[in-house]
């Protein structure tokens, strides 16, 4: 949400958890979505992981972005991404001690997660007010959040039978649902799906013409301002205008005599 | 010879059969489509190979600094983060020191390379094994080599997936996750057990 106008449409607001989607559409946290998902409480973690790691780095890189050099910035958000890491993990470690068995180096590895780095960096959030770049996070959270979950309620019953760790009568089993290639595949097809849709989204929203209410083009056809084109251009328009003023004027007095036509006629 | 050993075993093993990229997903994503170029690629895959064996090597010191202090290894990651941030920081200086056109190239990917999940993960993976220090650096420069040949093979492949017909919807980033799917199927069928997270 850099301009404006995309602030005031209230479907760009929530860029992030279907439209933008970090996962699907940006291509950020591949390895969380891919390894992690073996089972819904690795998902569960990894989601808490996300909110605790994008709100701090989000809310330092609005407030703070313009005091840190731009090399140093990616630093200093990694930083505050792995402080906040250890709290959740001796909270999240009461209630699911056996996860992090499963998620291995991984959690670990959410201080350097691209959905909350690349976001920081880039001027999507860096100089955005702390509001703006609040719910910038809860919204990649949710939408990062969404994409795991999916995931993982296909791996775990058809991987190991278990939903949330409860048995769940599947009429079939795969054992390699559990390994990182049917990870890829499955988020292969996430994301062919997802296009889809959003192309199909477009689509009919351009039918309508509500499709980008705000932007530019859609003001500019709404209000029916004229293009001006280069220097060039008008020249040559008026030039082309001018001429046609004279052939009309020859028609009508049936000889070339524009001295009678007044600057103002012309003009006109 | 044990140290050579170690560290040539450790490094084809990081290479092939735990490849950053086909095995354990890390440091992949869009950045295909901004890093695509023969040269750009040697030159991203040459930092990420130098940062990640700088790294094991700090890291090697670092985690035996934490055991011999007895801290708890859920601060593991941010101690192996400063020491990251340290080694950036040196190389960015060292950069500096390039003549312009080749330090604001260079500058551009050591963000990209240093901050980059494969890195920290070799780190922190020869951490959990315990690994001495040959095995640290094999691991380090395995790591290194194998995600740069994983990565040219990735951008080839997105290459030639982009020429075919494929269907709309999988055009793009649907079509390179499948296509990292299908070879780490195969390299699934050279290691035939689950890794280690």
């Amino acid at each position: 949400m850099s301009s404006s106008t995309q602030k005031n449409n209230l479907f760009h607001r929530f860029d992030g958890v279907l439209w933008g989607n970090p996962v699907l559409a940006l291509g950020l946290g591949v390895p969380f979505a891919v390894i992690a998902t073996v089972s819904m409480r690795s998902a569960a973690v990894l989601a808490a992981a996300m909110l605790c790691t994008a709100v701090p780095v989000f809310l330092v890189a609005s407030l703070c972005a313009r005091y840190i050099p731009q090399w140093l910035r990616a630093v200093v958000y990694s930083l505050v991404s792995a402080a906040a890491l250890i709290p959740l993990r001796a909270l999240l470690f009461s209630l699911f001690p056996a996860v992090f068995d499963t998620l291995g180096v991984y959690y670990a590895l959410m201080a350097l997660n691209p959905a909350v780095m690349i976001p920081a960096l880039s001027h999507r959030v860096t100089g955005e007010k702390p509001g703006f770049a609040l719910l910038n996070a809860l919204c990649y959270s949710l939408g990062f959040a969404l994409v795991l979950f999916g995931i993982a309620l296909i791996r775990e019953p058809v991987g190991s039978g278990t939903i949330w760790g409860h048995p769940v009568e599947i009429p079939f089993q795969l054992a390699p649902a559990q390994y990182p290639f049917f990870g890829f595949i499955l988020l292969g097809y996430f994301a062919a799906v997802y296009q889809f849709l959003e192309r199909l989204f477009v689509l009919v929203a351009r039918k309508r013409g509500r499709f980008l209410k705000n932007s530019k083009k859609s003001r500019r056809e709404e209000e029916k301002i004229p293009d001006s084109g280069s220097q060039k251009e008008q020249k040559k328009k008026l030039t082309w205008f001018k001429r046609n003023q004279e052939e009309q004027a020859e028609e009508q007095t049936g000889h070339n005599d524009t001295e009678g036509i007044t600057k103002k006629q012309l003009d006109k | 010879m044990d140290f050579f050993m170690d560290f040539i075993l450790l490094a084809m093993t990081a290479i092939t059969l735990e490849n950053a990229i086909f095995t354990r997903a890390l440091g992949i994503g869009k950045t295909v489509f901004t890093v695509h170029r023969g040269r750009q690629i040697l030159v991203y895959g040459g930092m990420v190979t130098v940062i990640t064996m700088l790294s094991s090597m700090a890291g090697y010191w670092m985690t035996g600094l934490m055991t011999s202090l007895g801290w708890a290894s859920s601060y593991r990651s941010i101690i192996y983060l400063v020491g990251m941030a340290a080694i950036y920081a040196a190389c960015h200086f060292a950069i500096g020191l390039l003549p312009k056109r080749i330090s604001s190239r260079a500058n551009g990917y050591l963000s990209l390379a240093t901050f980059n999940c494969a890195v920290l993960g070799s780190v922190m993976l020869s951490a959990m094994q315990s690994y001495s220090f040959a095995q640290y650096m094999g691991f380090g420069f395995g790591t290194g080599v194998g995600f740069t040949a994983a990565y040219w093979l990735v951008v080839e492949g997105h290459k030639r997936t982009e020429l075919s017909t494929l269907p709309r919807a999988f055009r793009g980033f649907p079509a390179m996750v499948l296509y990292i799917g299908i070879m780490s199927l195969a390299f699934y069928g050279l290691s035939g057990h689950q890794l280690p997270l």
